[in-house]
C-alpha cells in the first residue's frame, strides 16, 4: 500500500492539534483550503513501516452547512476518502463532542476516537468508559492525554488497523422515529439509481437532501493553482484541497437530483426544510441522552453542587426569605463598619478646613474668600468625603455578592416576581443592570423588540435606585438610623421601590399594550469562593470615580450652592438666594415636611445624584462649625420621620440628567421623556406625602 | 430537546441551564450542547448584557454619562451571556403551532 491518509477531526479546542504537532513534529506544511481562509495543515509521518500522511482538518462543532470550517471538514471526508480518520473527542465535555461523532459516524465507519483530556475529567469528577463508548458507537476508543503525548502510540497502531481493515459502506444507525425513518427510505429509494449514490454514503445523501443541504451535489474543479517552488511538495496533489498558498476552485457542476417531487410530497404533508434540520438534531440528541448514562458517571463537583445549592436558593419558598436575610446582614455590616471611619473622616476634613482658613487669615485673604472655603468647597465636598467609607464598604459588598455568584440569582428571583405582574421576560436586564446605573440599564432595553416594551421598561427603570443613589441613601440612613433600624430602613426602602416598580409595571401595562412574550436563557454562574481582587479592583474604581466626582460636579455645584447660600452679604441665610430659592418651592415641601434647605438640594440633585449630600452640607452649616459633622448637622435640624420621607422622595423622584438624557435618545420621544419625568416626580411626592402623614398619624417623630 | 428548549421559549419566562435540564430530563451539558447547536441553526441567538456602563476606550470608567453614548452594550462590564429566540426560531415554532 502507498501512503496511508489519515484525517485528524474534532471540535474546536479538544487538543487536536496538540496531537497533530506530537505526531507530526516539524514535517509539516501549512497552506489555507480552496478558496477559504480556513488553514490547512498537512503532515507526513512514517510510523509502523507505513508511510502516513496526516491531514488536520478544522475544527468543527458539527459537519452541516452552516460554516465553511463543516463543509471543508465533511467534504474531505467524503470525497476525498482518507483510509482512516481520528476523532478527538473532549472526555470532560463529551456531550457536545458526541454530536459531531455521530454525525461523522454518519458518513463513515473507517473512524478511531481519540478520547482525549481524561486528566482534566477526572480532576471534574467525571468518568468515561472507553469500552462502553466503543460498545455504544461501534469504533475503537482509545484514551488518550495529548498535552502529555499518553497514549498516542496505541491511537496510531489502531488507525493504522483501521486504515488497513477493509472498506465497508456500513455506518452507524441513528435510530430515528418511525415516521422520519419512512421518509428517509422513500429518499433513499430515490437516489438509489443516481450516479451520485456512487460517489456518497446513500443515507447520509438522502439525510442531506432531506434538510436541503445547499451544498450537497455539488462539484468543484481546481481552476489555477500557483504553487509556491521553495515549499517542500510531496508529490500527490489532493484533488480538493491545495496544500501551498493559493488555489481557486469553481463549480464544476451540480448532480442532478431526483428529489424535488419527493420534497413537495414531504412538504405538502408539513415536512419542509426546518422539520428535517430539526428532526435528525432531535434525534442525535436523544441518542446522546440514551448512551450517556452507560459511558459517563460524575461524582459531585462544582458544577453539581452549585445545582444543588440553587435548588435552596432560587426555591420559590425559600429564596426569597433567604434573599431578605442576605440583604439585611450585608447592610447591617456596612453600617457597622462605616460609622467609626466616616466620623473620623469628617474631624479630618473639618480639621483640613480649619488649617487652611488660619493659613488664609495669616496671608489676609478677605473673609468672603475664607467662607468660600469652608462653607462652601469644605463643607460641600467634605461633607460627601465623610461618607467615602461608608459608600466603599457597600460597593464591596455588592462586588462579593456579583463574583460570589449570589448577585445573577438575586436578580432571578426579583425576576420571577415581576413575571406574576406581568412584566415582559427582557425587561429583566434592563432593571438588573439598573441596580448598577441607570445608564446602562435604558440601553439593555435595545433588545426589546416591540418599541411598546421598551418603553415600559424605560419608564419603571428610573425606579431601580442606582449604586450612586444607593450609596446616599445608605449614608443618610447610617446618620439617621444607625444600626439595625437602618438595615430595617433600608430594607424598607428596596422593598417601596420594588412595588413601585411593580405597580408601574401594572399600570402602565393599561397604557401601552404588550404584542408577546418570549423567552431568555441564561447562564446563572458558577458558585465560587470570591476573588479578592475582583472585589477590590471594582470597589477602588466605583469609588475612586465617585471621588473623581467630588472634585468636579460636587466641587462646581458646591461653589454654586455657596454663592447662592451666601449672597445677598449681611442677610440670614434664609434669605439668601438659595433661600428664595426655597422659599418658591415650599409650597411643594412644606405638606412632605421638608424646609427650605432640602428642596433646593433636591433641585441640585437633578444634576448628579451625589450633589445632594454637599448641598445638604453647606446649607446645613457643617463648614461654619468644624466640630459637628453632616449627619449630626442633618439629625439636629429634622426628624427621623422627615428624613425617611426625604429618602423615599429622593429614591424616586427625576433620575439624573445622563438618564433623563439617554431615555430621550432611546425612546427618541420627547413626549415620553417628559412623561417619564412628570410620572417619577408625581409618584415620589405622592409616596412622599403618604409616608409623611401616615407616620405623622401614626405620631412617629 | 431542540423543538423543546424552542418551546419554552415561547412560554415567555426567564430560564436557566439547570432549570431547562431538570424540565426537559437532559443533563446541563446536553442542554448547552444542544443551546450552542440551535444557535448554529439559526434558530436562537446569542445576546450579552452588561450590569454597568463599562471601559469604553477607556473614557466610561463608571461615568455613565452622554459621552458613553457610543459604547455598545457588549462592551461593558460584568456581561451576562443569554441567549433568545431569533425570527427563524419564532417562524418555526408558529408553524409547528399551525400543526
Amino acid at each position: 500500500m502507498g501512503r496511508m491518509r489519515i484525517a485528524l477531526i474534532g471540535n474546536p479546542n479538544v487538543g487536536k492539534s496538540t496531537i497533530f504537532n506530537a505526531l507530526t513534529g516539524s514535517n509539516q506544511q501549512v497552506g489555507n483550503w480552496a478558496g477559504k481562509t480556513v488553514e490547512r495543515k498537512v503532515g507526513y509521518i512514517n510510523k509502523f513501516n507505513t508511510d502516513l500522511e496526516l491531514v488536520d482538518l478544522p475544527g468543527t462543532y458539527s459537519l452541516t452547512a452552516y460554516s465553511q470550517e463543516e463543509v471543508i471538514t465533511r467534504e474531505y471526508v467524503l470525497r476525498e476518502k482518507p483510509d482512516a480518520v481520528i476523532a478527538i473527542v473532549d472526555a470532560s465535555n463529551i456531550e457536545r463532542n458526541l454530536y459531531l461523532v455521530l454525525q461523522l459516524l454518519e458518513m463513515t465507519s473507517r473512524v478511531v476516537i481519540g478520547l482525549n483530556m481524561l486528566d482534566l475529567a477526572q480532576s471534574m469528577g467525571i468518568t468515561i468508559s472507553a469500552p462502553e463508548l466503543s460498545k455504544a458507537l461501534g469504533v475503537p476508543v482509545i484514551e488518550i492525554v495529548a498535552a502529555k503525548k499518553e497514549g498516542l502510540d496505541t491511537l496510531l497502531e489502531k488507525t493504522l488497523e483501521i486504515g488497513l481493515s477493509e472498506k465497508t459502506s456500513k455506518t452507524l444507525q441513528i435510530p430515528y422515529p418511525a415516521d422520519l425513518e419512512e421518509k428517509i427510505l422513500k429518499m433513499e429509494s430515490s437516489l438509489k439509481n443516481t450516479e451520485i449514490a456512487l460517489h456518497y454514503p446513500l443515507r447520509w445523501l438522502a439525510l442531506k437532501c432531506l434538510e436541503r443541504d445547499s451544498e450537497v451535489g455539488k462539484e468543484w474543479r481546481l481552476e489555477s493553482k500557483d504553487i509556491n517552488p521553495g515549499r517542500n511538495k510531496k508529490p500527490e496533489i489532493d484533488s480538493c484541497c491545495d496544500t501551498g498558498d493559493h488555489a481557486e476552485y469553481r463549480l464544476d457542476f451540480s448532480w442532478d437530483l431526483p428529489i424535488e417531487k419527493v420534497l413537495l410530497e414531504f412538504a405538502s404533508e408539513g415536512w419542509a426544510q426546518e422539520e428535517f434540520e430539526m428532526a435528525f438534531a432531535d434525534a442525535k440528541y436523544r441518542y446522546i441522552n440514551h448512551i450517556l448514562p452507560g459511558i459517563k458517571t460524575q461524582e459531585l463537583n462544582q458544577s453539581n453542587l452549585t445545582e444543588r445549592v440553587d435548588r435552596w436558593i432560587l426555591s420559590p419558598v425559600w429564596g426569597y426569605p433567604l434573599l431578605a436575610v442576605i440583604l439585611i446582614v450585608v447592610f447591617w455590616v456596612s453600617f457597622m463598619l462605616s460609622a467609626p471611619l466616616g466620623g473620623q473622616v469628617s474631624s479630618a476634613m473639618a480639621w483640613c478646613a480649619e488649617l487652611f482658613v488660619r493659613g488664609m487669615k495669616t496671608i489676609g485673604i478677605s473673609a468672603v474668600w475664607q467662607s468660600l472655603v469652608r462653607d462652601g468647597i469644605f463643607a460641600g465636598v467634605g461633607a460627601v468625603l465623610a461618607f467615602v467609607p461608608q459608600i466603599a464598604i457597600f460597593f464591596a459588598f455588592y462586588y462579593l455578592l456579583q463574583d460570589s455568584g449570589y448577585l445573577a440569582r438575586a436578580a432571578f428571583l426579583g425576576d420571577r416576581l415581576m413575571q406574576m405582574l406581568g412584566l415582559h421576560g427582557k425587561s429583566f436586564f434592563s432593571i438588573v443592570s439598573s441596580y448598577g446605573c441607570n445608564v446602562p440599564g435604558i440601553m439593555a432595553t435595545r433588545t426589546l423588540e416591540d418599541p411598546k416594551d421598551r418603553l415600559i421598561t424605560m419608564l419603571i427603570n428610573p425606579l431601580i435606585p442606582c449604586v450612586p443613589r444607593l450609596g446616599v441613601i445608605s449614608a443618610v440612613v447610617a446618620a439617621f438610623f444607625p444600626g439595625l433600624r437602618g438595615v430595617m430602613v433600608l430594607s424598607s426602602l428596596l422593598i417601596i421601590s420594588l412595588l413601585l416598580v411593580m405597580f408601574s409595571a401594572l399600570f402602565l401595562r393599561r397604557v401601552v399594550r404588550q404584542k408577546e412574550k418570549s423567552a431568555f436563557v441564561m447562564e446563572l454562574p458558577l458558585y465560587h469562593i470570591p476573588n479578592l481582587r475582583n472585589i477590590l479592583v471594582p470597589t477602588w474604581q466605583r469609588t475612586f470615580t465617585f471621588l473623581k466626582r467630588a472634585w468636579t460636579y460636587i466641587l462646581m455645584a458646591s461653589i454654586i450652592v455657596w454663592v447662592l447660600s451666601f449672597f445677598p452679604q449681611g442677610v440670614p441665610m434664609e434669605q439668601s438666594w438659595a433661600g428664595r430659592m426655597g422659599s418658591w418651592l415650599n409650597f411643594i415641601g412644606h405638606p412632605l415636611g421638608f424646609d427650605w434647605r432640602i428642596m433646593v438640594a433636591v433641585v441640585f440633585g437633578f444634576t448628579a445624584k451625589e450633589t445632594t449630600l454637599s448641598t445638604l452640607g453647606i446649607l446645613y452649616g457643617v463648614g461654619a462649625d468644624a466640630s459637628q459633622s453632616i449627619a449630626q448637622a442633618m439629625t439636629s435640624s429634622m426628624t427621623s420621620l422627615v428624613a425617611y420621607t426625604f429618602l423615599v422622595v429622593y429614591m424616586l423622584y427625576i433620575p439624573c440628567l445622563a438618564t433623563v438624557v439617554t431615555t430621550y435618545k432611546e425612546s427618541g420621544s420627547l413626549r415620553w421623556t417628559i412623561f417619564g419625568i412628570v410620572y417619577n416626580l408625581l409618584l415620589s411626592f405622592i409616596i412622599g406625602w403618604m409616608v409623611f402623614h401616615i407616620g405623622t398619624l401614626a405620631g412617629i417623630r | 430537546m431542540l423543538t423543546k428548549i424552542l418551546e419554552l421559549f415561547s412560554e415567555g419566562i426567564i430560564l436557566s441551564l439547570s432549570e431547562l435540564s431538570n424540565r426537559l430530563g437532559y443533563t446541563a451539558e446536553e442542554i448547552e450542547s444542544g443551546l450552542e447547536q440551535l444557535t448554529r441553526m439559526g434558530y436562537i441567538e446569542n445576546v450579552e448584557f452588561s450590569q454597568e456602563c463599562g471601559n469604553c476606550g477607556g473614557s466610561c470608567g463608571g461615568g455613565c454619562g452622554s459621552h458613553c453614548d457610543s459604547c455598545t452594550i457588549t462592551h461593558q462590564n460584568n456581561t451576562v451571556s443569554t441567549r433568545r429566540i431569533t425570527k427563524k426560531g419564532k417562524s418555526y415554532l408558529e408553524k409547528k403551532k399551525r400543526g
